[in-house]
């Protein structure tokens, strides 16, 4: 018989860590899977707060019809950064620091496949969101041609531009470190008896994510390379004055955005699937089903880029097979909400503020979904398209969906990671301000879209003035809201009532049976799955 | 999951044997077929916009592509890792393989003495063979913990050294 150590990876990284290093050089020398998921996660809250204060800039102006607060260029600059900076730097980053934190945890690896990889994955990541933000600040100003870099604006504008561009580059790095870091740790490093079918849902998930970035980044990487030669090597991918084609830019951007759309929100899937057995303390319904719909939609997210552009022109078979294929996607998400909900049903459930936070994405998101069906109807797509009805639509996906199931998992892995309950009361604060105030947000500009106002406009129509009010007001709130979940975090990393090792009484999973915190090294010798 | 010894000893009473691999949930074939899936997806799709003029996405599937052939080559090289240690009555044999290194030796028991360092700050436990003043450490893939019980096996088979 013989010994199965699960600690061989580039064993030569963890060495050191037995009294590992203290200050400065152990975050940035670090190779520990922990270190580096806290750090992608403080890295995103950062970002959360400059591109959410770049949102409360945006809302400000809107609050009143007119120019109040900022130049329109100055406007446009916002919500390009903001999209740019809440895609690239918070979400994704957060995911990132969520399947580092718990993605060995989960299956009894002791780190990463490549902790060194690891590293150099994370620490270009501020280089990049440095380079973003310092791009306001550059003659001309920041970028202002929309996060999704159309030309021909994006090929005319200064050197921030091209700032963008090498942003986006190392974004993309970060992300294909990552993706390939995260899938051979969860095929090669599972403990033994830990077969596909028994992961936990998270890292399914994270699994299928990580397939669609390595997929679809590559396709990204070209697209702003091609801006790039255009803007600076007179070669004419987009240019029409060269004989170029923009239109092309958008259909390639789309074949890597809406990927991307589920990259950003398949991981939340997983955290919501963690969650709701938890708290309704029933194993989840239909975990294979779960499974097989998280890799149909993510199959089907090749097939619909073309939703997101009915309006440039294209043949009516090409409407239909886009519109229908797009529909097609509602089956697997249907899967999933009702596996949620199945879940719950008759279950001893109780509300902590993961489980409220999860019923509240499994509700908001849900809207979200159908208003995306709405959008993907051809007919309605071209009458709603670049309103406020898609601006509502994506923050319903993206805040509710996206960062409501962020806010879930950090509520829920808080006290694994910091060996401290967190403070209920305040969480529940957090949860009931969030909620109603990013529902005062966003559900008006449903009606503000359906009345035809446009995005990405610093002024609007005097019609518009009542909806914009409550959006802004609405935002505001929601906003502050987000200082008490950071309050919340830093007072159970200085301390609070002690975790236990199990902390949920209805929690199940390798990462439960570790102490709470989880030591810094934790199945050096690989678990045995049952 | 506690130190696992091999049976040997049970069977022949002069004997010992101890293997340590690290813990590796992908086969070989699934190494292959999960590469080539992805090589495959992500370079048909370079491709077809290569073929519509746009060819400067092939590069970074290529490379991509490339980091990734890397990464499931170290595993792949990782997957063979083992390490050996046999004492049979005047000999000790050790074998070890790491990477595309490949170690094989044998020591006369009698000249051989066991070196044990307990944890230090910032160390790690050790235990190692030494004989005519050359070291051997021993443990390549074992935590501290399954390292010092090693160790101890070793104890009643070997002498101790300083």
């Amino acid at each position: 018989m013989a010994h199965d150590a699960a600690h061989a990876h580039d064993a030569g990284d963890h060495g050191g860590h037995h009294g590992h290093p203290t200050g400065i050089m152990r975050w940035l020398t670090t190779t520990n899977h922990k270190d580096i998921g806290s750090l992608y996660l403080w890295f995103a809250g950062i970002m959360f707060l400059v591109a959410g204060s770049m949102a409360l800039i945006i809302r400000a102006e809107l609050f009143q019809p007119g120019l109040q607060v900022v130049n329109p260029d100055f406007f446009n600059q916002m919500t390009t950064l903001h999209g740019l900076i809440m895609v690239f730097g918070v979400i994704m980053p957060a995911w990132a620091g969520f399947a580092n934190w718990q993605i060995p945890l989960m299956i009894g690896a002791p780190d990463m496949a490549f902790p060194r990889m690891n590293n150099w994955g994370f620490w270009v990541l501020p280089v990049a969101g440095a380079l973003l933000i310092i791009s306001l600040f550059m003659p001309g100003g920041g970028v202002a041609g929309g996060w999704t870099m159309y030309p021909p604006l994006f090929i005319q504008g200064g050197i921030s531009y091209d700032m963008t561009i090498f942003a986006v580059h190392i974004l993309g790095a970060s992300s294909i470190m990552g993706s390939i870091n995260i899938i051979t740790t969860i095929l090669n490093m599972r403990a033994p008896g830990m077969t596909l079918m028994k992961m936990p849902l998270f890292v399914w998930t994270w699994l299928i994510t990580a397939y669609l970035l390595i997929a679809t980044v590559p396709v990204l990487a070209g697209a702003v390379t091609m801006l790039l030669t255009d803007r600076n090597f007179d070669t004419h991918f987009f240019n029409a004055a060269g004989g170029g084609d923009p239109v092309m830019f958008q259909h390639i951007f789309w074949f890597f955005g809406h990927p991307e759309v589920y990259i950003l929100i398949l991981p939340a899937f997983g955290v919501v699937s963690q969650i709701i057995p938890t708290f309704a303390r029933k194993p989840l319904f239909g975990y294979a089903s779960m499974v097989y719909a998280t890799a149909s939609i993510a199959i089907l997210s090749f097939i619909v880029w073309a939703h997101h552009m009915f309006t440039v022109g294209m043949p009516a078979a090409a409407q239909l097979f886009f519109m229908y294929s797009t529909m097609l996607i509602a089956v697997p998400t249907g899967v999933k909400v009702f596996n949620w909900v199945a879940t719950m049903w008759k279950g001893s459930m109780t509300f902590e503020t993961p489980m409220l936070f999860s019923v509240a994405f499994v509700c908001l998101f849900t809207i979200g979904g159908f208003s995306g069906l709405v959008c993907a109807m051809t007919p309605v797509d071209i009458q709603i398209h670049d309103t406020y009805y898609v601006v509502a639509h994506f923050h319903y996906v993206l805040v509710s969906g996206a960062l409501f199931a962020i806010i879930a998992g950090v509520y829920y892995w808080l006290p694994k990671w910091t060996g401290h309950m967190y403070d209920e009361k305040l969480g529940k604060w957090h949860f009931w301000l969030s909620t109603i105030s990013m529902n005062i947000t966003f559900f008006p500009m449903h009606f503000l879209g359906l009345a035809g106002m446009p995005r990405r406009y610093a002024d609007y129509a005097l019609q518009f003035a009542e909806f914009n009010a409550i959006a802004s007001v609405g935002a505001f709130i929601f906003g502050a809201s987000q200082l008490i979940f950071l309050w919340v975090i830093l007072k159970a990393i200085r301390g609070g009532n002690k975790a236990t090792d199990q902390v949920w009484e209805g929690a199940e999973g390798l990462e439960w049976t570790v102490p709470s915190p989880a030591p810094y090294h934790t199945f050096e010798t690989a678990p045995v799955v049952k | 999951m506690p130190l696992v010894l091999d049976d040997f000893s049970a069977k022949q009473e002069a004997g010992f044997r101890f293997t340590s691999r690290p813990n590796c949930s992908l086969s070989a074939r699934g190494r292959k077929a999960v590469f080539w899936t992805i090589a495959a997806v992500t370079l048909l799709i370079a491709t077809v916009f290569a073929a519509l003029g746009y060819w400067l996405t092939l590069p970074f599937a290529g490379l991509e592509i490339g980091v990734l052939a890397w990464a499931f080559e170290t595993l792949g090289r990782q997957s063979g890792d083992f390490e050996t240690l046999t004492i049979e009555e005047d000999e000790v044999r050790v074998e070890r393989k790491r990477g595309d290194h490949q170690e094989h030796f044998k020591l006369n028991r009698q000249w051989v003495s066991l070196i044990q360092v307990k944890k230090q700050a910032g160390g790690q436990v050790r235990v190692a063979l030494r004989s005519y003043g050359k070291e051997t450490e021993l443990g390549l893939f074992l935590t501290d913990e399954a390292r010092s019980e090693l160790g101890v096996k070793l104890q009643s088979w070997l002498k101790p050294g300083r």
